[in-house]
């Protein structure tokens, strides 16, 4: 496991991150966590569906980049082959920390709010995506956030909204029961494969609903 | 017009056809007085007194699956309880039906385990009740496929395996030995890859049910104490009148409400000028005192205390060391020297109890025998208060009498050894709601049924209750009485008899809806140390199946860890997260 810092100036005054060329071991997923803000660029290019999260069981969206754990298919010697690469991807090697909200000594129960306003920049220096020779430079000399690490940051503060605006999507798509779970069968030349645990939205049902859309409404009007 | 002419001369007669109708006198006139009679007497209005679990369960799954005839105002149901009556509450331990049975009254698994305390119960572990040493066997919860036909059983007294009988072809027992739940996070509610019942809290279960009933159930409630019964002179049971003690516990609900500050929970719809009660059938959930059925009606206990000889337990409460302790899988059932204790993992304490007979032990030396079991895991145990229950191990002789049929602790009570207590709770309000009788007149139809099928159940988990120490080598008296040919029923020796060159499946258990299946039967026998010696050799297709399920369980076991994760981490993921309903 890498061990995180968090970003700052006075540590990583020199560092510089490369990008466009994707090194680091953490592409090597099957799997991308995407905002529902993205789907129109991701959805011709990319296999879309929803899947329970295995640290919560809560439902996100993902696109498919793979067939089995640690395999991208999009993936080739260090280069992404689609023209649009999803927004968790491309924050990387960059990952936001969010500290979780105060907990009462009572055990929670119901609903948690889950409204992160601020969150902090951490890196794993050893990533391949640094370097102190290659690359561009995070911070200026005065100690400034330099172009690209502002790219970054702006990414990652799209990202923290995006990702409410998602869970509010998906548990609008969850209360009303319009996902359902489907198996995937690929046939290949040498393998027929199966993957489970996908879900996607029951067309059927969606067509089924009357009354207004609550969840364009909810993200229109946020509360 | 003949008729029209002949009903209208008996309509004086309705109100008391008690005394004037002598069962004896069956003419045919009195046919057409019934006849008219049963077409203006349909089942409306129900009422269940006492709110325990049992109270609660029943009046949940009442409502829920008779919910469209509440919606049409053709029937209502209604909760009386005592406002200052304690319940029992120790049954902390149930089976896997619960499941299905709060999926029908429509609780979200989330919600029940984040407000009962709740953890997943995978089956029961005997501890040293093969001998003193240091035996145990396992009751898992997860049945093999064809074991009702008893082809895993056949398999394994055939091939002399060394496994123990419940690891062999089931997980359960290594999950338990790990403490790994039966599911993940990302299962959805009600659902496993292991089956599953509940540990919880009898106390916060009851007021769940409770706001549930009352708040999406239309179940009424009134909080008051039953002052007196009114019969009619049939014997019938026609209303209850309530003690004045209604103003006073409203103002302490208000109270309690203001404190906890919960306004969006509807007060609970009662009438503080109500103090008489009508009803057309009663459901008496009183617990042991049987208010209803037993000091009303008079129907007496058929008593089992030569067969099952524990009459009393002693309980208490036992914290964890730390909040990170593991919590066990399985109740655990240590055997003493008379009697046995239970402990049941919640998520926020133990509960242990020893159920005993004062025949071979005293409450003092009962008390310093809990007293050591809980020392051997938690030295401090000055700051635990005890609970002691006494009762006589029986069941009612009618179970349905008149309009009165009774769930939960007054239908009986034995020994909690397999927690069969809500299931039975469970089993009853089913049997209610799916044969519900539509008239005064074809109500004595199905209570007869009801009287048949219980007494069957009864005489079943004794059956099986028993059959625990009949294969015990354990050489206290109490245990060697246990073992007496005479307090032996004489359906279970037949049974034992069966058994001795052929394994327990379904021929041994008829009936729809057994209690405990030949499946249980043979985890207990073949867990215990008996050996079943059969004659002929199984049927090979039957042992290549077997043999298989066998090697792809032991193969499983090695990697559960992996995959599965502890009780007490899925328990904390679910207070945080939630389950997911799909």
């Amino acid at each position: 496991m890498a061990k995180l810092q968090l970003l700052s100036s006075k540590a990583h005054g020199k560092l510089k991150v490369i990008r466009c060329e994707y090194l680091d071991p953490s592409f090597a997923v099957n799997l991308s966590t995407v905002m529902v803000s993205e789907l129109t660029f991701l959805a011709h290019e990319y296999p879309l569906f929803f899947y329970k999260s295995a640290r919560s069981g809560e439902f996100q969206l993902a696109a498919l980049l793979g067939f089995e754990s640690g395999q991208n298919l999009f993936l080739d010697n260090g280069n992404w082959m689609s023209r649009y690469v999803p927004l968790d991807i491309q924050r990387r090697p960059f990952q936001l920390h969010v500290p979780e909200p105060q907990k009462s000594a009572v055990q929670s129960v119901g609903p948690r709010s889950n409204t992160h306003t601020s969150g902090h920049l951490t890196v794993d220096p050893t990533s391949p995506q640094f370097s102190f020779t290659k690359g561009e430079r995070l911070y200026n000399e005065d100690g400034t956030a330099a172009p690209a690490l502002a790219h970054y940051q702006t990414l990652c503060s799209h990202l923290l909204s995006a990702s409410e605006q998602t869970r509010s999507v998906i548990a609008t798509l969850v209360d009303h029961e319009l996902l359902e779970a489907v198996e995937l069968n690929v046939t290949l030349k040498n393998a027929d494969i199966k993957l489970n645990d996908l879900y996607t939205v029951n067309v059927k049902k969606l067509n089924g609903l009357t009354g207004k859309v609550t969840w364009l409404n909810r993200y229109d009007h946020p509360s | 017009m003949k008729i029209f002419h002949g009903a209208f001369h008996l309509l004086p007669v309705l109100g008391n056809y008690g005394p004037i109708f002598g069962d004896l006198m069956l003419s045919s006139q009195t046919f057409k007085r019934q006849k008219c009679v049963q077409q203006s007497n349909p089942i409306k209005h129900v009422v269940i007194v006492g709110g325990g679990t049992a109270g609660w369960l029943t009046a949940g799954l009442l409502a829920a699956r008779l919910s469209s005839r509440i919606n049409n105002s053709e029937l209502t149901f209604t909760l009386c309880e005592s406002p200052d009556m304690p319940t029992v509450g120790v049954g902390e331990g149930n089976w896997p039906t619960l499941r299905s049975t709060l999926h029908t009254i429509g609780i979200s698994e989330t919600d029940f385990i984040r407000h009962c305390n709740v953890l997943f119960k995978q089956g029961s572990r005997f501890i040293h009740w093969e001998n003193e040493h240091s035996s145990q066997y396992d009751h898992p919860f997860d049945v093999p496929e064809q074991a009702s036909h008893g082809a895993q059983a056949q398999h394994w007294l055939h091939t002399n395996k060394h496994v123990p009988f419940s690891q062999a072809y089931c997980l359960q027992s290594a999950l338990a030995n790990q403490h790994l739940a039966p599911k993940l996070i990302t299962t959805p509610e009600y659902s496993g890859f292991a089956n599953y019942g509940y540990h919880l809290d009898a106390g916060l279960f009851a007021k769940l049910l409770r706001e549930h009933c009352v708040n999406n159930l239309q179940v009424k409630h009134i909080s008051a104490r039953v002052k007196h019964v009114i019969q009619d002179p049939n014997g019938d049971i026609s209303g209850l009148q309530l003690a004045e003690a209604e103003a006073k516990a409203k103002a302490k609900a208000k109270a309690k409400a203001k404190a906890k500050r919960v306004p969006t929970t509807k007060p609970p719809t009662t009438n503080s000028l109500l103090t008489h009660l009508t009803g057309d059938l009663f459901i008496d959930c009183t617990g042991f005192s049987a208010l209803l059925l037993g000091k009303t009606l008079g129907v007496k206990n058929t008593p089992v205390n030569d067969v099952l000889f524990a009459n009393n337990a002693i309980a208490t409460h036992v914290p964890y060391a730390t909040d990170q302790e593991p919590i066990e899988s399985f109740t655990l059932s240590t055997a003493q020297n008379s009697g046995w204790i239970w402990d049941i993992g919640l998520p926020n304490r133990r509960g242990v109890g020893y159920v005993y007979s004062d025949r071979y032990t005293d409450d003092e030396s009962a008390k310093d025998t809990l007293l050591q079991y809980i020392q051997q895991r938690h030295q401090d145990t000055d700051s635990l208060a005890f609970k002691h229950i006494r009762f006589t191990p029986g069941y009612k002789q009618q179970f349905w009498k008149h309009n009165c049929v009774a769930i939960g602790l007054s239908a009986g009570f034995i020994e909690p050894l397999e927690a069969s207590a809500i299931v039975l709770v469970e089993m009853s309000a089913n049997m209610l709601a799916e044969q519900f009788p539509a008239t005064r007149q074809s109500m004595g139809i199905v209570a007869e049924r009801f009287n048949q099928t219980f007494a069957y159940r009864w005489q079943r988990i004794i059956d099986f209750l028993k059959l625990h120490y009949v294969l015990s080598k354990r050489t206290s008296a109490f245990w060697k009485d246990n073992r007496a040919e005479r307090s032996i029923p004489a359906s279970l020796k037949k049974l034992l008899l069966m058994w001795r060159h052929k394994v327990p499946d379904i021929a041994d258990f008829p009936a729809r809806d057994e209690v405990f299946q030949a499946a249980s039967y043979q985890f207990v026998l073949y867990g215990a140390g008996f050996k079943s010696n059969l004659l002929c050799t199984p049927d090979p297709q039957t042992m290549q199946a077997a043999e298989q399920l066998f090697s792809s369980i032991q193969g499983f076991t090695t990697q559960l860890t992996d995959k599965a994760i502890s009780n007490r981490s899925l328990i904390n993921k679910i207070h945080k997260f939630g389950l997911q309903k799909f």
